[in-house]
């Protein structure tokens, strides 16, 4: 029975693996008895590619959290203030935009480094020599450099085709050219007799593209 | 030199960030899945990679997912750690949509 008291990015099947993983790898590294320097070396080496996708998939969790703190955080602030007004357009002042993209841009950052952590588990499990970023992978796996079973190509090249590369081009942009959450502005509305408050964070689709 | 040509400026920072997050965490959830099936200790079901659909971002890109109200003016991250919480317990909980992990035969 699946562990459904799990926190939201917690995979218990991912915990399993980690465990299977360490245990027939750590054996076969020799790690029993009496270990030297090289042995020790080995398993820092296996323990830090098996530690880094469940870090970064609850990193990736806590900078949406971080992100959605900040904007309420900002919201409270101007309405305490009064500046919340139906139909209006509040353009968020720099400092206050730079604290919100920080919290984006961890996003960001850190779901890349998840996408790469997932070709160590591929590689760990399946005995293969894979390239350390997903894109590499894909494009290998695309142009029939690399074969990987056939479900598991597909599960691989859907996940970049739908959203992967997406995140991976916001990345590019912020890395390389501009800040990806810029315009930054506050639109309030109302529906009914609520108020809804919709924060325009905008970010730019990997519409920006480079020439 | 490079230029940047602008084509679509508008997507809404947070629900795009959910949604990247969603589908980040269910293609790990589904890679962990599988590969632990190739270890040969379980055994995953027929078809299991099939059994959670796709769902391509819209036209804009980070279109808002139903279940994320816009966060009102106070008190509304629970409502965002709750869906969040929501989502991970139906994949996991759905029989429907969770690959069934059973011991191998041998």
């Amino acid at each position: 029975m699946p562990d459904i008291d799990s926190r939201p990015s917690d995979i218990p099947y991912l915990r399993t693996l980690r465990d299977r993983l360490w245990s027939r790898k750590s054996a076969s590294i020799g790690a029993r008895g009496e270990a030297g320097p090289e042995t020790w070396a080995k398993l820092r080496v296996l323990n830090a590619d098996l530690e880094q996708l469940p870090y970064t998939l609850q990193g990736a969790y806590e900078a949406v959290i971080e992100l959605a703190k900040a904007q309420e955080t900002l919201l409270e602030r101007l309405d305490a203030e009064h500046k919340l007004e139906v139909n209006t357009t509040y353009l968020v002042p720099e400092y206050e935009r730079n604290v919100l993209g920080y919290r984006l841009d961890t996003f960001i950052e850190i779901s890349r480094r998840c996408q790469n952590a997932t070709t160590l588990y591929i590689a760990r499990t399946l005995d293969l020599q894979l390239p350390a970023s997903l894109r590499e992978c894909v494009d290998k796996v695309v142009r029939k450099k690399l074969v990987l079973p056939d479900e598991l190509s597909r599960l691989v090249v859907d996940y970049w085709t739908d959203c992967g590369k997406m995140l991976r081009d916001y990345r590019d942009l912020s890395q390389h050219y501009l800040l990806i959450s810029s315009d930054t502005a506050l639109c309030v509305t109302t529906l009914e007799t609520h108020f809804f408050i919709s924060f325009y964070q905008t970010i730019l689709r990997n519409g920006a593209c480079v020439d | 030199m490079r230029r940047l040509k602008f084509t679509d400026p508008v997507v809404h920072a947070l629900p795009y960030a959910v949604r990247a997050y969603q589908d980040l965490y269910r293609y790990c959830f589904l890679l962990a899945t599988w590969l632990l099936a190739q270890t040969g200790e379980v055994a995953v079901g027929p078809a299991t990679i099939n059994l959670l659909p796709r769902v391509p971002l819209g036209a804009s890109g980070g279109e808002p997912i139903q279940w994320i109200e816009p966060l009102r003016i106070s008190g509304d991250c629970w409502r965002l750690r709750y869906a969040m919480e929501k989502h991970v317990r139906d994949l996991l909980a759905n029989g429907a949509l969770v690959p069934k992990v059973q011991p191998a035969s041998k």
